[in-house]
């Protein structure tokens, strides 16, 4: 018998109509053939289930950043609309420049900032937080300075006045934290010793894996003590830390590894570049964390929450980190960031219990006990229109940090303060945390540190004991 | 009810309407980029990469005319960007070392290829079945890697490639039955049985 001379093209359909039957009736009389057949379709088989898929947003950007480029081959009229309509710090040319003519002539103001001071109720919950700012001005002639928008609604308001240093230690006082601030200035000026060259920290004593969520902690832990990239004792470490989170960006809007653990990282990430944000209002911020916030609504799993990465199962600390980005971003003027923050508190309370213990995947269910996720969820519903009513009773399911979980420590501090359950979780969080900082103001080693290493242990450290002045409460 | 065709699509594309490039982009995505997947094995570097091809193509729709396949198109202006991204780093297009690592945990190719074939009902792990495909395609001398990277994208046919890599037909043909005989022999050998 004479076997069929290229099955690979036949298993493909390239074989001509008379080829084909000929090859068919020939495949099915002859075993040998037939089972080349099979093994040449399970190569493709093999080969099928190794492709990736595309990221989610992948259409969208492409898109828009092929409608910001399309001038390179138009000329004449379609030069001159470009050159008009063209995008300055995300606005259409022809607006900045008219914004600069009428600032030149002492017209513009600040009105957005005297709107938002006149808002009466002082509430920021999700329903009333208002439309983004729709004037925007420099802030002086320096064309050198970045361009800064306005912070609107409360929330964003008290972000833009963190870098104060006397609302700082007014809070400080009120809360009678004074004795956190010197650990706080060490653990910051540890962090600042050990960053590399290039912006980032590695995860010392942890997984190379997971250098992203070192850096983007450690920026964390500057921000919340009022440092940005253009105020404060470290703005050059938070300058080099934001530069290198947004070269880890890649077009789909993802910050950091595309294995392991990357919607953890990406949302801390997404965290630092809106907290940046509505501190600063620096607007070359604007896009890199309005991509950022693109990845992680289209990563959201069809249950609301997100887990370690796109496709597995979400998980309550996993999806708190996202959803105080997302709010962050929200209240920075991101108009992206508001619509997957509704699944996403309906998934937490599908987690909670009426006694209000927070299930880490499952409700009622606790791998590794009901504290972290407990607190975190918490403290993300907390930002997300909970009643205050069920924020006080929801308190009382919190566990007293130990000083053995920083994380743990962080999210309920948060979702602590100003709570019944206040009182008991500072004085336990001092108690617990303070005695373990080095005398070179990093911290020893917590439950975590076998993938955060010493960077994010001290960073994570250091945002619980900044919880008097970080967020409001 | 008549399909909108690519050309079609470009034709609009052609005059500024974003929304067929959406579709096109939409339909064309997966299989662009994973054929840049399997040349650069980096996910992000795969997408930036297709996404350049597909601004290129919409930056330059006013040339297109609608003789040639959308597809033969777009894939010669992949090829073309790929070949001018190895020119532009001055080296021939990589091939992977085996002390690599290939996943989160470090191990290499030599680490998850070097493991024992695993029984046929044995759940193979994503990122080892992925390095071992990695890895066999590697092996594969460069001109039938090219064939067989366009040969596998979804609907091209043996005369598309050949328009694409500007080869005879018969030529993609043998590069691609030899390709399929050398990936059947390696791949069989590390995951056992392929049907």
């Amino acid at each position: 018998m004479t076997h069929i001379d290229d099955l690979v093209a036949f298993v493909r359909g390239e074989l001509g109509a008379a080829e084909l039957a000929s090859a068919r009736e020939h495949v099915a009389a002859c075993a040998e053939c037939a089972a080349e057949v099979k093994a040449l379709e399970g190569v493709f088989g093999v080969l099928a289930k190794t492709e990736i898929e595309p990221s989610p947003n992948f259409v969208h950007v492409t898109a828009r950043l092929a409608a910001k480029t399309v001038t390179v081959q138009r000329g004449g009229w379609d030069k001159v609309a470009y050159i008009v309509t063209r995008p300055i710090f995300g606005y259409p040319a022809w607006a900045v420049s008219a914004a600069v003519h009428l600032l030149a002539l002492g017209v513009l103001t600040f009105v957005a900032v005297d709107q938002s001071k006149k808002r009466t109720g002082g509430e920021d919950t999700l329903a009333v937080v208002e439309n983004r700012p729709k004037n925007f001005a420099r802030p002086d002639d320096s064309s050198e300075r970045p361009f800064i928008l306005p912070p609107t609604g409360e929330f964003a308001l008290f972000l833009g006045n963190r870098g104060d240093a006397a609302a700082r230690a007014a809070l400080l006082k009120k809360n009678g934290g004074e004795e956190t601030a010197r650990a706080v200035d060490g653990a910051l000026g540890w962090l600042a010793s050990k960053q590399d060259k290039d912006g980032s920290w590695a995860p010392d004593g942890g997984q190379p894996a997971y250098r992203t969520a070192a850096t983007a902690l450690a920026t964390l832990a500057f921000l919340g003590h009022g440092d940005s990239h253009l105020k404060g004792d470290h703005q050059q470490n938070v300058g080099a830390a934001l530069a290198w989170l947004r070269t880890q960006q890649g077009t789909t809007g993802r910050i950091g590894p595309d294995q392991g653990a990357v919607l953890p990282q990406h949302a801390i990430a997404t965290a630092a570049l809106a907290e940046a944000f509505a501190m600063t209002g620096d607007t070359s911020l604007r896009d890199p964390l309005s991509n950022a916030v693109s990845y992680l609504a289209g990563s959201k799993s069809p249950r609301g929450g997100w887990g370690s990465a796109m496709g597995t199962e979400p998980d309550a600390v996993t999806t708190s980190w996202a959803m105080t980005a997302l709010r962050i971003a929200d209240a920075s003027g991101i108009e992206t960031a508001r619509a997957p923050l509704g699944a996403a508190v309906a998934y937490l309370d599908s987690l909670t219990t009426p006694d209000g213990l927070t299930g880490l995947r499952d409700a009622g269910k606790f791998p590794n006990g009901s504290a972290t996720p407990t607190a975190a969820a918490l403290f993300a519903r907390r930002w997300t229109g909970l009643e205050s009513a069920d924020v006080a009773k929801r308190s009382s399911a919190l566990t007293a940090p130990d000083g053995t979980d920083y994380t743990s420590a962080q999210f309920t501090a948060l979702a602590a303060i100003g709570t019944p359950a206040w009182e008991a979780t500072n004085a336990a969080m001092k108690q617990g945390l303070l005695p373990r900082q080095n005398a070179d103001g990093s911290f020893r080693a917590d439950k975590w540190s076998g993938y955060g290493g010493s960077v994010c242990a001290t960073a994570m450290a250091t945002l619980a004991l900044e919880t008097y002045y970080r967020y409001p409460a | 009810m008549t399909e909108i065709t690519d050309a079609d699509l470009m034709l609009k594309v052609k005059v500024g309407d974003i929304k067929s490039f959406e579709i096109l982009v939409g339909k064309h995505q997966r299989p662009l980029i994973n054929y840049f997947f399997r040349v650069t094995w980096d996910r992000q570097a795969a997408e930036d990469m297709a996404q350049e091809v597909f601004i290129r193509i919409y930056n330059h729709a006013k040339d297109y005319e609608p003789q040639a396949k959308f597809t033969t198109y777009m894939y010669r202006v992949a090829r073309n960007l790929w070949i001018d991204k190895m020119r532009h780093e001055g080296h021939a297009p990589k091939t992977v070392s085996l002390d690599a690592p290939v996943d989160s945990e470090g191990d290499t190719f030599h680490d998850v290829v070097s493991a024992e074939a695993p029984s046929p009902d044995a759940r193979m792990d994503t990122n080892e079945r992925a390095a071992i495909v990695r890895m066999a395609i590697e092996t594969l001398p460069e001109e039938q890697k090219q064939v067989l990277l366009l040969a596998e994208s979804k609907g091209m046919k043996y005369q598309e490639v050949a328009e694409v890599l500007g080869i005879p037909i018969g030529t993609v043909k043998s590069r691609m039955h030899a390709a399929m005989l050398k990936l059947k022999d390696v791949l069989s050998a590390k995951l056992g049985d392929l049907q």
